[in-house]
């Protein structure tokens, strides 16, 4: 076939990364790929970062001050699409990119057009989101829920956003399939499926997630925008139709959305802990199955979402206790992680101080989300502070957290340079310490009662929301730090080791810091013997 | 890559589509059971 005879002629002569801009609009290496996404990811982040410090500082005193309160909502709404599907989500498959080829010992990723097609799609689905800040009738307020009938009210905002989502949802699903096809065809002889890193069982987990429910988010969107200007009813209740339908659809993307942004988190944790401790992971099948049980159990509690909706009363039982279940693979993996550290000799560098960090208050962010998982609970919590304090503990000292330990465990790799650790530890006390005073608080203001997504709230909450907006901007402004020392160890440093870490096992570690632009052309034999994860 | 891996991967692609549209099949039989 010609295309394998072209890739054959072109395989000799690509030792060298091509020059200037070429290089990154046309790449198919999945290092590039992968520091492209992360990139990305950086820059929505503080994008998203900058919303949330508008909402903050508008919340950080009763009555209106700095923003209209349309604008309010719109921040609200964007904050939340951007921080998902442009800062988490990015991240995590940047993260993939660059380190599942390195960890099967496979040359590349499985599909790497369709790579580069992944990438270069998202710079454009954000530029069309971020757009319809400046259109008329502003961004989408609705909230990133974005339910109908409130949603259908967005001016001419409404299809961008749509085509937009449309746009990620595309990106996600190939870059899902490559990561599947590359774990499932791509592995070194002799790394068996139980043998395989615990990063790459999450994300081979988290990829089939993906390409179940990012079909069924494009399917709600386009009924949405078939009822806006096509006059169909799906979710128009004069029309026969019903709104709560949407609700359904949404959640079933919705939760099982959730755990493909802490999946990976889950895996880079179980990286970084035994590197550590100096240990292998405590109950490593354990581990695997944790993480297909959780991925099963993603599929059938999405209406927690919407017990307040009304439903019968076996559907509230049903997703009361589909959702506890939830609870013992969690801990299975909670318990796993600490009897890694159990007895081992611990050192406590950057990735080990986030990933510990993780452990603890992603802990927190699951107790909370079992108190909303009680029915008749739920109905004082829902819409409140409460939600917003719960979902944050788990998605930034949970997913973001995970992230940034996993940058600082392979930035010495990618780089070939050590971070500044005094730095690194610096942005970790200051991140942990105003991570927890930003969203603690918001917990007792939930549990007293202040709904989510206003400008404006009565007086009895005005100490826990002035402390919360102190902790945001700490919060936020350290994460200048957190770039600044990345954008140093680019430029430079104290050289790398291979292994880097004292306790570092797997195969990304027997190739040289800064990996070369092609690794495992031959693939490595694996035994038994091999220390893979 | 070696083609039979490039094949294999190809391979893949193509049972993740048949699982996918198993998958919906499935649910939407759900859905319209009852």
């Amino acid at each position: 076939m010609s295309i394998e005879h072209t890739a054959h002629g072109a395989h000799e002569h690509h030792d060298e990364p091509m020059r200037g801009w070429r290089r990154w609009l046309y790449a198919t290496n999945h290092k590039d790929i992968g520091t492209m996404y992360l990139v990305f990811s950086l820059i929505m982040f503080f994008v998203g970062g900058t919303m949330a410090l508008i909402i903050r500082a508008e919340l950080f005193q009763p009555g209106l001050q700095i923003v209209e309160p349309y604008f309010f909502n719109q921040m609200t709404t964007m904050h939340a699409l951007v921080m998902i599907f442009g800062a988490v989500m990015p991240a995590f498959v940047g993260l993939a990119n660059w380190m599942v080829p390195l960890m099967v010992g496979a040359p590349d990723m499985a599909l790497p057009r369709m790579n580069n097609w992944s990438f270069w799609i998202l710079p454009f689905a954000f530029l069309m989101l971020l757009s319809t800040l400046f259109m008329e009738g502003g961004a989408p307020a609705g909230g990133w829920t974005i339910y109908p009938p409130l949603v259908l009210q967005t001016g001419a905002a409404f299809p961008f956003v749509i085509l937009s989502i449309h746009m990620m949802g595309i990106s996600s699903v190939m870059g899902a399939i490559n990561v599947i096809a590359t774990i499932l065809n791509l592995r070194a002889p002799g790394l068996t499926l139980m043998r395989m890193p615990l990063f790459v069982w999450t994300w081979l987990i988290t990829a089939y997630l993906l390409i179940a429910v990012m079909p069924v988010l494009a399917g709600a969107v386009t009924m949405l925008l078939t009822d806006k200007y096509f006059g169909t009813s799906f979710f128009n209740a004069a029309g026969g139709g019903d709104p709560v339908m949407f609700q359904h659809i949404f959640w079933f993307f919705g939760h099982p959305e959730v755990y493909i942004m802490i999946l990976p988190a889950f895996g880079i944790v179980s990286q970084i802990i035994p590197t550590f401790a100096r240990k292998p992971l405590f109950g490593y099948s354990s581990m695997v199955y944790a993480t297909a049980s959780i991925a099963f159990l993603s599929f059938i509690v999405w209406a927690h979402h919407m017990f307040t909706v009304g439903m019968p009363l076996a559907g509230e039982l049903f997703f009361m206790y589909s959702t506890m279940l939830i609870a013992v693979p969690t801990g299975v993996k909670v318990f796993n992680w600490i009897s890694t550290m159990w007895k081992g000799s611990m050192t406590f560098e950057t990735p080990m101080l986030f990933a510990i960090a993780f452990v603890v208050l992603f802990t927190i962010g699951g107790f909370s989300g079992l108190m909303l998982a009680i029915a008749p609970a739920d109905f004082q919590y829902h819409d409140t502070y409460f939600v917003v304090a719960h979902f944050h503990y788990v998605l930034v000292p949970g997913a973001v957290f995970s992230i940034m330990a996993a940058v600082y465990y392979w930035l010495p790799k990618w780089t070939g340079h050590m971070y500044d650790e005094k730095m690194g530890r610096l942005h970790f006390w200051l991140s942990v310490i105003g991570v927890n005073i930003l969203f603690f608080p918001q917990h007792f203001l939930g549990l007293a009662g202040m709904p989510r997504r206003i400008p404006d709230y009565a007086l009895q909450f005005a100490e826990f929301n002035a402390i919360s907006s102190v902790g945001a901007f700490i919060f936020g402004f350290s994460q200048l730090l957190f770039a600044y020392n990345v954008w140093k160890t680019v430029r430079g440093g104290e050289r790398a080791t291979a292994q880097v870490w004292e306790g570092a096992k797997g195969l990304e570690w027997t190739l040289p810091s800064p990996a070369p632009h092609h690794t495992f052309q031959t693939p490595p034999r694996i035994t038994a013997d091999t220390p893979t994860h | 890559m070696q083609d039979s891996q490039r094949r294999a991967a190809r391979r893949t692609v193509l049972w993740l589509a048949l699982l996918a549209l198993a998958f919906y099949l499935g649910f939407f039989a759900l859905m319209g059971w009852r």
